[in-house]
């Protein structure tokens, strides 16, 4: 992959969102209705204590902050890769990229650079905030731990977007399985609540969701300052993840791009 | 028309820019309500039937038909948008199968379509965005650009693309098809937005820039006969995914026997009778 091409991409989506100016404010205060939110339903529990809460400090707020910032990412990684792809066709300028000599998957790659971004500085805003208004600590934190899961959180998270893509090219229109997906992780993977209240049979549809394991791995580094040693069985299972599902999704990317420009559906929308 | 000897030895030597052999391509349509689990076959559109054609490197070529003819997706063939179901193009010598980015360098298509920019970008901001997908290297994007912007005179080229107009559009479109170092230059009706004065500049424009690059060729269709024929050293008349003629205006003359022939009344006679 050329890099000028990909900043070519990058700076494409910049200049497009810096014209809608007032998008910012908007995110950012979106964000902190969020917080707000859920750090009063934390004040309602207060005196409670759950005993499914005990593993991450009791706090509630901690809890449910790190769910949401980084469920974020399986938002973006399952969707950006097949909107990437769905804009250029909607807006007819797929078409004339692909009479570039830029490939397919530098269009899909590159488009999705800018999400990923964007989801990041999301992250961070949900912890500055956390921090500074709410009382976030995040004092024990472990950068390395943090790296690293975030690493193979978004490779196996991005393999299910892979399928997505394939999809979307091929039938010209959004994934619906990708919203029953997101939806049913988030309520299993423990975004909202620990995944300890779920009955026995539902936990283990939890544990193959490569949601909950990032969720832990995240929640363990950042709150409770877990080495790589100590989260080595989520990181063993994300690793697994992304090791069966991201030669497949390339593998199913691969034939919807064949099966799109055998059927001409690969620029239509 | 083929000016002087020079033309003549160019294209004799260099590889032919396109042979195309026994192209098809049907397409197949979903039917829109058929009943979940029903078996109603979808329907075909056939849009190329063992098509056959080789263009000389150099060549300027025009290809007519009517309205579904094939036309376009010929050019997405050759331009590698679309796959056929049958058959070979080599675009100087080169398969898409094994050298299609190789291809893609050798090859400029113009759409003949308004959405294929950036509406809310300005047109440099999305000429430069191209001329990055087409590998420029960046010190050059901006002298690339102010060469097309003075060939094309783009006098608004820092407005936003939603702001322009029609004519303004095909010829931010036309610049970046010049923007990339293509040999091969493909065209879908390249006039068909643009006023009588416009479309006038625009082919002595054309013919001037062929004329300085004799290694160029240039594949368009259109619907304008006095264009092919101002144009093309030869016309092919494509109707029904078949095509009924090629050659130069005297040897279409010569094919339907009548040496007066005009152009149009050669469209007519190849594609009346199949209609």
């Amino acid at each position: 992959m050329n890099w000028n091409t990909i900043i070519a991409f990058f700076r494409r989506d910049y200049l497009e969102r810096a014209t809608y100016k007032s998008a910012f404010f908007l995110e950012l205060g979106g964000i902190l209705a969020n917080l707000i939110t859920f750090y009063y339903i934390q004040k309602l529990f207060i005196t409670a204590h759950p005993a499914a809460l005990q593993p991450y400090g009791g706090d509630y707020f901690a809890f449910v902050l790190i769910g949401l910032a980084f469920s974020g990412y399986q938002s973006t990684a399952l969707n950006s890769f097949s909107t990437a792809l769905r804009q250029e066709q909607m807006q007819g300028t797929l078409e004339a990229i692909l009479l570039t000599p830029t490939r397919i998957e530098t269009v899909m790659l590159a488009g999705s650079i800018w999400n990923f971004l964007v989801t990041t500085l999301k992250i961070l805003a949900h912890l500055m905030l956390g921090v500074v208004f709410f009382h976030l600590d995040l004092s024990k934190m472990n950068l390395l731990s943090v790296i690293v899961t975030l690493i193979f959180t978004i490779i196996s998270l991005s393999s299910l977007g892979l399928f997505s893509a394939g999809y979307t090219l091929v039938h010209q229109k959004g994934d619906p399985v990708n919203f029953v997906i997101n939806a049913a992780s988030r309520f299993f993977s423990g975004v909202y609540f620990p995944i300890t209240m779920l009955p026995i049979g539902l936990q283990y549809v939890a544990k193959i969701i490569p949601l909950t394991h990032a969720l832990n791995a995240m929640r363990d580094s950042l709150l409770r300052g877990y080495s790589l040693t100590q989260i080595h069985s989520d990181l063993l299972w994300l690793i697994l993840f992304s090791l069966i599902l991201f030669p497949s999704g390339i593998f199913y990317f691969y034939k919807s791009v064949e099966k799109a420009k055998k059927e001409g559906t690969l620029i239509f929308y | 028309m083929i000016t002087n000897d020079h033309d003549i030895q160019i294209m004799t030597l260099m590889p032919h820019a396109i042979e195309a052999k026994n192209l098809s391509k049907t397409f197949k349509h979903r039917v829109p309500f058929a009943p979940f689990g029903s078996r109603i076959p979808p329907n075909t559109t056939i849009a190329l039937r063992e098509f056959n054609l080789t263009i000389k490197a150099g060549e300027i070529f025009a290809l007519l038909g009517p309205n579904g003819a094939g036309k376009t997706t010929l050019l997405k063939i050759l331009s590698h948008l679309v796959i056929p179901d049958a058959g070979v193009a080599l675009i100087y010598g080169h398969s898409f199968k094994t050298h299609a980015m190789r291809i893609k360098t050798l090859v400029s298509l113009l759409l003949g379509e308004e959405r294929s920019f950036y509406w809310r970008l300005t047109g440099r901001q999305n000429l430069e965005f191209f001329a990055a997908l087409y590998e420029i290297k960046p010190k050059e994007i901006a002298l690339k650009i102010l060469q097309v912007e003075k060939l094309f005179e783009l006098e608004s080229l820092d407005q936003r693309y939603q702001e322009y107009s029609s004519g303004m559009k095909q010829r931010l479109a036309l610049a970046r098809c010049f923007l990339s170092q293509a040999k091969l230059i493909l065209m879908d009706e390249p006039t068909r937005n643009l006023d009588p004065n416009n479309a006038e500049k625009f082919r002595s424009l054309i013919k001037t820039y062929l004329q300085e690059r004799p290694d160029h060729t240039f594949f368009f269709t259109t619907h304008n006969t006095q264009e092919a024929e101002y144009l093309a050293h030869r016309i092919g008349i494509l109707d029904h995914g078949v095509l009924q003629a090629c050659g130069s205006l005297d040897e279409l003359r010569h094919l339907i026997n009548n040496p007066n022939a005009s152009l149009d009344e050669i469209f007519h006679n190849f594609t009346r009778k199949k209609s």
